[in-house]
Order: structure tokens, then C-alpha cells, then sequence
């Protein structure tokens, strides 16, 4: 892994926390992107905003929500952006989608790609990351029912495309 | 669940979430460099415009015919240049193909007199938005949108809230699809509602882009006001529902095709 962008955070302290976290931030923007290289994108992106505002979070046992919640940001900012772009028929890459790069339980990863953004946001945090649902109404700044609710529809939606793959 | 247990989803998820990203660029992501982009992108474009203008006004020089604005019932155009009208309407000089696609950016600079401005469709997800503001040409001859026009937000009182920034300050990034101006035809079908029907009449709306994010939109925005092809348009818009947007957090995009855009 290369040197981070300069001086102001520690080195030490932000090599320690990509080692940690990375994986995770890398995951979940996988996740609401569903897409390889716009997943990359958002991570390098998160990244980086987290480097401009790492004096803002002086305590370092919220860190790991704090980069949760720049990631979900700079992943939905990204399929934002990929979404403008699809309207001009930007190619899509098969290999790149989710039931590809989920090859343990492609079943699942196809299933996941077809839930919305925000619902594969929620059970991302929630299943992938552990976080609790009231954590998880935290990082992607929603109301607690609204998250219920997301991961109630993001269940149903499941058991459907799963069924129907089975059926 | 009957085909999906919580244990396989975490199984699968933890999956996902262990994956070795990939290395952090060793250069800063972006050092200064939108700043420098932009400019060179702006410069680009401004430079294509001043070559294309000076090409046309020297092969057309002074035959352009204006037509009165028409009003719709959410537009109030208003003009700091009045157009003067001429008699007679000068013919397109040679027939042209229409593309397959959207409309190569050729022709004179859109003027306001020609144009019709309407609110378009409003999209929102994940505490971000974006309203399109549509323009379609109803004069009587082809014209171009380039560039990103002035855009201020106005509240109930027409008093000035916010002129919208070209990028998103809080991380850099700018909402822009570069391109090199959307072409309009005029829209020769009377009574063809707008929307995603090329066959009924509709060829080459262009929209502007406005986007915004997080916690909404300020409920004080009442209209915004576009000054495009020397005259002004206000539009009657609300951005975003419930808490509303953030006057400072909306940013605009230069013209963008918008052909299927209700």
C-alpha cells in the first residue's frame, strides 16, 4: 500500500486505520454501488474525505462508524453520479456486478443486486459489519423506523428473488 | 425465513466486507486539481464558443429572426434585451439528418425569445435530489444550450437566498457531464405533451441539472431565476420535500441533453 496523502493526520494513524478498516469501507461500498469499479471509486474517494476531516473525530472508538458513514456517503454519491451517466448508456459490466464479485453465494449476491441502494446499505451495516439498527439509523443519517423499514422490505425482497430463482 | 436465514445473509456479507480492497492511490486523490480541471474544461468550452459564435455571425450576419417568448403558466421571462423582431423568418439554409442520438451541439447560441422554460421531473434518494429545469426551443430554427447559465434561488419575495456553486464544496466533487452543448430543434407539433415520445414532436429539450443534498432543502426557496440566450427566466420550484434542502449544498451542471425527461 502506497503513502497516504500528507502530513496533517499521523501517517502511522491513518496506515493503522486503513489496515483496520479498509476492508470494511471497501465492502460496504461495494455493497450499495453492487458495482466493482464504481465500489473502487467511492473507496478511494472516502478515503480521501476522510483525510481532510480526520482532526474532526477526536474519539477514536467512533472512528469506525465515522468512516462507515463517509463511505455510505461517497458510495451513494457515486451511483449517483453512475446513474447520470448510465442515461448517456455508460456500458455496464457484467463481471463487474455483485453476483460476480459475491462468487461464495452468487444466489445471494444476484438477489442483493436487485434490492435499492439505501435497503442494501441497511443490511449491509447491519448483517456485514454488525453494527445495530440504531447505529445503523446513525451512520446513514435516517430515522430508526425508516431503517426498520428498509431492512423489513430488503428481507421480503429477498426471499422473493431467491424464491423465484427457485421456483 | 422460508429460503433466506439471517445466517446465510451474514455469512454472505462478511463475505463482501473482508474483501481485500484495493491500494489507496499513492498521488493525493485530488490535490488542487479539480480547480484546475474545471478551469481548463471552462476555458475549453468557452474557447469552442467564441469560435463557433464568431463562425456563425460571419456566415450569418445579422439574419436572425426573434419571435416573442411565450409564456407558460410556470414562467415569468423577462428580457434586459428587448428582441427585435424582423419581418419575415429566415428559412434554414439546407435541410439536415437528424441523428440517432441526441442532437450534435450546431447552430446559433439558443436566444431567450426562443425559448420555453418548465420544471421538470424531481428525483430524491439518500438524502440527495435532483430537479430538472427543461428547455425547449419554440421558435423557428435550431439553436444550441452550452455552458452553465447563472442561477440564483429566490424566496416567495423574489429577494436573492443563494447563487448555486458548480461543485460540491464539502468533498470536491463537481456533478458535471462534460459535453459540448445540447442542439435543440424547434418543436413543430402543437399540443404534444412533453415526455418520452420522440415521435410525437419532441426532438432535443435540453435540461438544467440541479442537484442537492443532505438534510434537504431550505423551505424559503421559492423560485429560481436562470439567465440564459440574454434574458431571464423565473421558475417556480420548491427543491426537495420535507426539511428541504440547504441553500449552500445545491450546485448546478452545465446544459444536458434531455431528450426523455418528462
Amino acid at each position: 500500500m502506497g503513502q497516504l496523502n500528507p502530513s496533517p493526520p499521523g501517517k502511522d494513524d491513518v496506515e493503522e486505520a486503513v489496515a483496520r478498516f479498509g476492508s470494511e469501507m471497501y465492502g460496504l461500498a461495494l455493497a450499495i454501488t453492487a458495482n466493482l469499479h464504481d465500489a473502487e471509486d467511492a473507496y478511494q474517494t472516502a478515503w480521501f474525505d476522510a483525510l481532510r476531516n480526520w482532526t474532526r473525530i477526536r474519539d477514536v472508538s467512533k472512528r469506525r462508524s465515522w468512516l462507515a458513514s463517509i463511505a455510505a456517503r461517497s458510495a451513494i454519491r457515486v451511483r449517483r453520479r453512475h446513474m447520470l451517466s448510465s442515461r448517456l448508456r455508460v456500458p455496464f459490466s457484467e463481471a463487474s456486478a455483485l453476483s460476480s464479485v459475491m462468487h461464495w453465494d452468487a444466489e445471494l449476491g444476484a438477489a442483493i443486486g436487485q434490492l435499492s441502494a439505501r435497503q442494501r446499505a441497511v443490511i449491509t451495516l447491519h448483517y456485514g459489519h454488525g453494527f445495530t439498527l440504531d447505529e445503523v439509523a446513525v451512520i446513514l443519517k435516517l430515522r430508526g423506523g425508516t431503517v426498520r423499514s428498509h431492512l423489513a422490505r430488503a428481507l421480503a425482497s429477498l426471499r422473493v428473488h431467491i424464491g423465484d430463482d427457485r421456483g | 425465513m422460508a429460503e433466506i436465514d439471517e445466517e446465510r445473509l451474514r455469512r454472505g456479507l462478511c463475505g463482501l466486507v473482508t474483501m481485500q480492497p484495493p491500494p489507496l492511490d499513492t498521488a493525493p486523490v485530488r490535490p488542487v486539481p479539480w480547480v484546475g480541471r474545471f478551469a481548463l474544461v471552462m476555458a475549453t468550452v468557452m474557447l469552442l464558443a467564441a469560435v463557433l459564435t464568431v463562425a456563425l455571425l460571419a456566415r450569418r450576419p445579422a439574419s436572425v429572426a426573434t419571435t416573442p417568448p411565450r409564456a407558460t403558466a410556470t414562467v415569468a421571462p423577462t428580457f434586459s434585451v428587448q428582441p427585435t423582431p424582423t419581418p419575415a423568418v429566415t428559412p434554414l439554409p439546407t435541410p439536415f439528418t437528424p441523428p440517432t442520438s441526441f442532437l450534435p451541439a450546431v447552430g446559433p447560441l439558443c436566444t431567450a425569445s426562443q425559448l420555453e422554460v418548465r420544471l421538470g421531473s424531481s428525483f430524491g434518494a439518500l438524502g440527495n435530489g435532483i430537479t430538472y429545469v427543461i428547455f425547449t426551443d419554440r421558435g423557428t430554427r435550431r439553436c444550441t444550450l452550452r455552458g452553465t447559465p447563472s442561477v440564483q434561488l429566490l424566496d416567495a419575495r423574489g429577494r436573492l437566498l443563494s447563487t448555486p456553486a458548480t461543485v460540491d464544496r464539502a468533498s470536491g466533487y463537481i456533478p458535471t457531464l462534460p459535453n459540448g452543448g445540447v442542439g435543440l430543434l424547434p418543436l413543430s407539433s402543437e399540443g404534444v405533451a412533453p415526455g418520452p415520445n420522440p415521435e410525437g414532436g419532441i426532438r432535443g429539450q435540453a435540461s438544467l441539472p440541479i442537484q442537492y443534498e443532505d438534510g434537504g432543502c431550505n423551505s424559503a426557496i421559492a423560485s429560481i431565476r436562470i439567465r440564459v440566450g440574454g434574458g431571464t427566466f423565473t421558475v417556480r420550484a420548491t427543491l426537495g420535500g420535507g426539511l428541504g434542502c440547504q441553500p449552500d449544498t445545491v450546485f448546478i451542471s452545465p446544459f444536458q441533453p434531455a431528450e426523455f425527461l418528462p
